[in-house]
């Protein structure tokens, strides 16, 4: 597998929440990720304040990943969290 | 639009007593989720109609409280006979799963907000209604066209109906998840401190490595 097309920044409060995670989960998460640096994926853009933010899921949806894009090629993963679904 | 806990009440489920607001509210909504099964290309042009019915936003107003009161194993029998439909449908061949998900995710993200941290959603609500008017309208429109859309789906026995319906209605459902997502992190954001870098990774090797996440798979 080759370098990414992107920059990839980790913030600490992503970092954090990786660390969480369930292990089971982790590479899921990371492959998304190899997506999105690769440019192969790209997120969906939030709204309102944060128009800014893009957002995938990620682990068969069980959890949200945040980003951000400050520049040209440059992908700031900014956090992660558990979607609140009752239904899953 | 606070509403909450439409979807999971709106189909028919074995045991739970459905609270009177919401079955007026149902009853009240068939007209428009009949034309959304006539013409479901013209689903945000009914909800707009929709949105004019006064009798219908009081419902909405009352059913909501209602539905704060419900108690959860109430909760868990509706979401359980939700699945049941679910799986009917996908083994007819229509595939509604992620779509409900998004769309039950938003309603019980609402509803446990609502519970459990009320006057702060109300204050992210109200940010986002008066700060962006423009976008508000278009999560309105985008809510009840889910809404309506997923009832439509309940009530059709035609597949080929059945199928356009879905796929109209995994659009406003995947419109709907940026809302719930920009909801969540105006009610949590992060804070400034923690979006400081930590670091870097130009390929997967190296984001793994800066995870310190042992299980590399990649061949870079």
């Amino acid at each position: 597998m080759n370098g990414y097309k992107h920059m990839i920044e980790l913030s600490k409060r992503f970092e954090k929440a990786f660390r969480k995670l369930d292990p089971q989960y982790r590479e899921e998460i990371l492959k998304k990720i190899d997506e999105l640096g690769m440019g192969l994926r790209r997120g969906k853009p939030l709204k309102g304040g944060y128009k800014h933010y893009r957002t995938v899921r990620v682990a068969r949806g069980k959890y949200r990943l945040f980003y951000t894009e400050p520049q040209y090629c440059i992908i700031v993963l900014e956090d992660i969290r558990p979607r609140d679904s009752a239904y899953r | 639009m606070a509403t909450t806990v439409l979807v999971p009440y709106s189909i028919p489920s074995r045991g739970v007593a459905v609270p009177t607001a919401l079955k007026l509210l149902m009853g009240r909504l068939r007209p428009y989720v009949d034309r959304v099964i006539a013409e479901p290309e013209a689903v945000e042009k009914i909800v707009d109609d929709m949105l004019k019915d006064y009798t219908t936003q009081i419902l909405l107003v009352v059913a909501s409280l209602e539905a704060l009161h419900l108690p959860r194993e109430e909760f868990v029998r509706v979401l359980e006979d939700l699945r049941r439909f679910v799986n009917e449908l996908k083994s007819v061949g229509i595939d509604v799963e992620e779509a409900v998900d998004l769309l039950i995710e938003h309603d019980m993200w609402k509803h446990r907000q609502l519970i459990q941290n009320r006057s702060r959603y109300l204050e992210v609500y109200v940010k986002f209604f008066t700060e962006h008017p423009g976008e508000a309208q278009s999560y309105v429109r985008t809510y009840f066209a889910a809404l309506l859309l997923f009832l439509a789906i309940t009530k059709t026995k035609d597949l080929e109906k059945l199928r356009l319906l879905t796929e109209i209605f995994a659009r406003y459902a995947e419109e709907l998840e940026a809302y719930t997502a920009t909801f969540d992190l105006m009610l949590s954001p992060v804070p400034e401190e923690e979006r400081r870098v930590i670091g870097t990774a130009s390929s997967p090797r190296e984001l793994r490595r800066v995870l310190q996440h042992e299980r590399v798979q990649t061949h870079d």
